[in-house]
């Protein structure tokens, strides 16, 4: 095995090539590589890759989204294997829209963003009451909540859920990410939350939220 | 208004359109939430598909239902000077409504909307020439379940105007057509005269929710005016193509003009199709840029040459934070693209960022800007008389025609007279302040909210408007703010 075979992985990962990922990761783990070692030095080095690109233009949203999908269908066979020797993923996000609101496009599209970072999704759809957001966290043991809402209306609900997740002790265990069309970050501070613009940020917001918690 | 529009469609475009939108109601469908509605659909017969919610709808039920639509119909205002006819030709604007955060005038920074901000934003559509229909921003510290009727109270308060609001909760519909019935004065003067028009949406990609059928049918049985305004997103919530999201904002549309025309026939409804373009670079949904401009020119033609029915789109409409050059540019071929192309109304005036925040000085501006296109479509008149030969005769022996009978009988016609555009010699300019449009702007809304009052809502109807509140509050609300 050389690096070579990292920078083909990379390279699959970078077009978005889901089939080409996989039979490449497969044929590292048959070459004795470890899984955590495949992880870092292929598929992780191949998304950051995208990000930087994304971040400067150059790539669009779509191949940024080919790109987290290549990356899923090489964690389909790595990650029985991280599991298996004790290897954390990125941590895992509870992700929903808030109750009264089925608009879902931004919270699938940050969804499908944090996939592609590493991080395991638990996706509660749309239209989520808050007890369902605040099981789920207790439930898996959760960290981080991302809630979204499109309306300026719904957008309360957001505050309506961390007062539940006050109430039920929760919110002290968990950080609580926002975002959406008419959330500011005047009004995530304001209800205890954090914001982000963007599905991108999101995923920068979440490394931070995690690392946060570890500390 | 000029004869020959602007149109970017061709006819047989339109018609692909329309023949596409017939085979996605047949083969896809509508997700159609309710359970009730679905019934509906199936007892008007629709087909519902086996174990889902979708409503497959037959070209039959199309052709029965666009045979109803109202091309034209009576919008009344509190005050009956006010009323107008939508959809004869005739260009009306209205503002930029739904959000609940303003631009401060003082600070410039953005902040809440307050109880006041509501207010004061009715009193300015009501105090502005070329704004006929006034929308809310919604003070945020009210409490959720009820702000909706509060904000409706305030605008009734405030303005003479007719009014375009949307429910923020579903469970408001019974309590908004008994406020705008008391107003009115009873059901019947709501149904020759509705006082609101109401908006509602469905959600892309073709799903019709609850809150959409149940408002059809309120407005259907009520003689209200619904807007219908969908909202795709290219290439996430609708195809990427302007084409192929044009196409999915009809469908979801169409589907409920069908449903309102089916159960209440001449319905009086408004087509909005106000598709977002992605910007698949940064992943943000554009409202201003000259891509959503062509589709909302689109839409006019669309609503206008396939279905003769009203139309209310975006323009002017601006993707800028703030009232800057770029909100300018995107305001003007925003607002002259879909007007020259024939549109009923112009949605948008004193929005800013694609319709998240709004600013008061900014209303004033885009008010200007909306009677400039108003005069601009109406073009000029071509004929022996206008074209003054005499005039041109007689300039070789008088020098000049300021005082020639021609001009003495023609100089006040058709002139629009902007009032914040500045058209002084540079010196005079400066010694008045060198203030830009926009601080000359923000002036006049001081003026206005100092001087202007609008004509006041009858006692006895703000009476019983109070007591419907406060019954509203009890029931809809659950102590949570």
């Amino acid at each position: 095995m050389g690096n070579a075979d990292f920078a083909q992985l990379q390279d699959a990962i970078y077009s978005g090539d889901s089939d080409k990922s996989l039979s490449i990761t497969e044929s590292i783990l048959a070459e004795g590589i470890d899984a955590k070692t495949i992880l870092n030095d292929g598929l992780i080095k191949g998304m950051d890759k995208v990000g930087v690109d994304f971040k400067n233009g150059d790539l669009f949203l779509p191949e940024v989204l080919l790109a987290a999908r290549a990356m899923k269908s090489s964690m389909t066979v790595l990650k029985p294997l991280l599991i298996k020797s004790g290897v954390k993923s990125s941590g895992k996000v509870i992700l929903g829209t808030v109750k009264g609101d089925i608009h879902d496009i931004g919270k699938n599209l940050v969804g499908m963003m944090l996939e592609g970072s590493g991080f395991e999704i638990i996706d509660l759809g749309n239209d989520v009451e808050p007890e369902i957001f605040i099981d789920m966290a207790i439930k898996e043991n959760c960290k981080v909540i991302g809630m979204s809402a499109m309306l300026t209306t719904t957008m309360m609900m957001m505050k309506e859920t961390i007062i539940k997740m006050k109430d039920r002790g929760v919110y002290d265990k968990v950080k609580v990410m926002v975002g959406g069309a008419p959330v500011t970050p005047q009004f995530a501070e304001e209800i205890g939350a954090f914001y982000s613009a963007n599905a991108s940020e999101a995923v920068d917001l979440a490394k931070k939220l995690f690392s946060m918690q570890t500390n | 208004m000029i004869d020959n529009k602007w149109r970017i469609l061709s006819g047989n475009q339109i018609n692909q359109i329309h023949e596409m939108t017939l085979r996605v109601f047949s083969e896809v469908g509508i997700e159609v939430l309710q359970e009730k509605a679905r019934r509906t659909w199936v007892d008007l017969g629709a087909k519902q598909e086996k174990d889902s919610k979708r409503i497959l709808i037959p070209p039959a039920l199309v052709e029965k239902a666009l045979k109803t639509v109202k091309s034209d119909f009576t919008c009344g205002g509190r005050d009956e000077k006010n009323d107008f006819v939508l959809g004869k030709g005739k260009l009306f604007g209205r503002n930029g409504g739904g959000p609940g955060q303003v631009i401060d005038l003082d600070s410039g920074e953005l902040r809440n909307a307050t109880r006041e901000d509501s207010a004061n934003y009715a009193k300015l559509v009501d105090a502005l020439p070329n704004t006929q229909i006034a929308a809310p921003v919604y003070e945020q510290d009210s409490k959720p379940e009820t702000r909706d009727l509060h904000t409706l109270a305030m605008m009734f308060r405030n303005t003479s105007k007719h009014i375009n609001i949307r429910l923020l909760n579903p469970q408001s519909l019974p309590y908004f057509i008994q406020m705008a019935a008391i107003v009115s004065g009873g059901e019947e003067n709501l149904r020759s005269r509705p006082l609101i028009t109401m908006l509602e949406s469905p959600v892309a990609p073709l799903k019709h929710p609850e809150v959409l059928t149940e408002t059809i049918l309120a407005c259907g049985k009520y003689g209200i005016p619904l807007e219908l305004c969908s909202m795709p997103i290219t290439g996430a919530t609708g195809p990427v193509t302007l084409a192929g999201s044009l196409l999915m904002s009809n469908v979801e549309m169409l589907a409920a003009v069908v449903f309102g025309q089916l159960t209440n026939p001449g319905m009086p409804m408004i087509f909005a199709p106000r598709i977002m373009v992605m910007d698949m670079a940064i992943g943000y949904a554009l409202t201003g840029s000259v891509e959503n401009a062509l589709l909302v020119t689109a839409g006019v033609q669309l609503a206008k040459e396939a279905y003769h029915m009203p139309v209310n789109m975006h323009g002017p409409y601006t993707d800028s934070p703030t009232s800057d050059c770029q909100a300018g540019i995107e305001n003007t071929y925003f607002s002259l693209m879909p007007a020259i192309a024939g549109v009923d109304i112009l949605t948008g005036a004193g929005h800013l960022q694609g319709g998240l925040v709004v600013n008061f000085a900014q209303l004033v501006i885009d008010d200007e800007l909306v009677g400039m296109v108003d005069r601009a479509r109406e073009g000029f008149a071509v004929d022996e008389e206008m074209l003054g030969f005499e005039a041109v005769k007689d300039s070789v022996t008088t020098g000049n025609l300021l005082t020639h009978p021609h001009t003495l009988k023609h100089y006040r016609d058709n002139t629009f007279r902007p009032k914040l555009v500045t058209r002084l010699a540079r010196a005079n300019w400066m010694a008045e302040g060198s203030k830009t449009m926009f601080d000359r702007a923000v002036d006049k809304v001081h003026h206005l909210l100092v001087n202007h009052v609008p004509n006041p809502l009858d006692e006895g109807k703000e009476k019983q408007i109070s007591e419907l509140l406060n019954e509203a509050d009890k029931k809809l609300s659950q102590g949570v703010n």
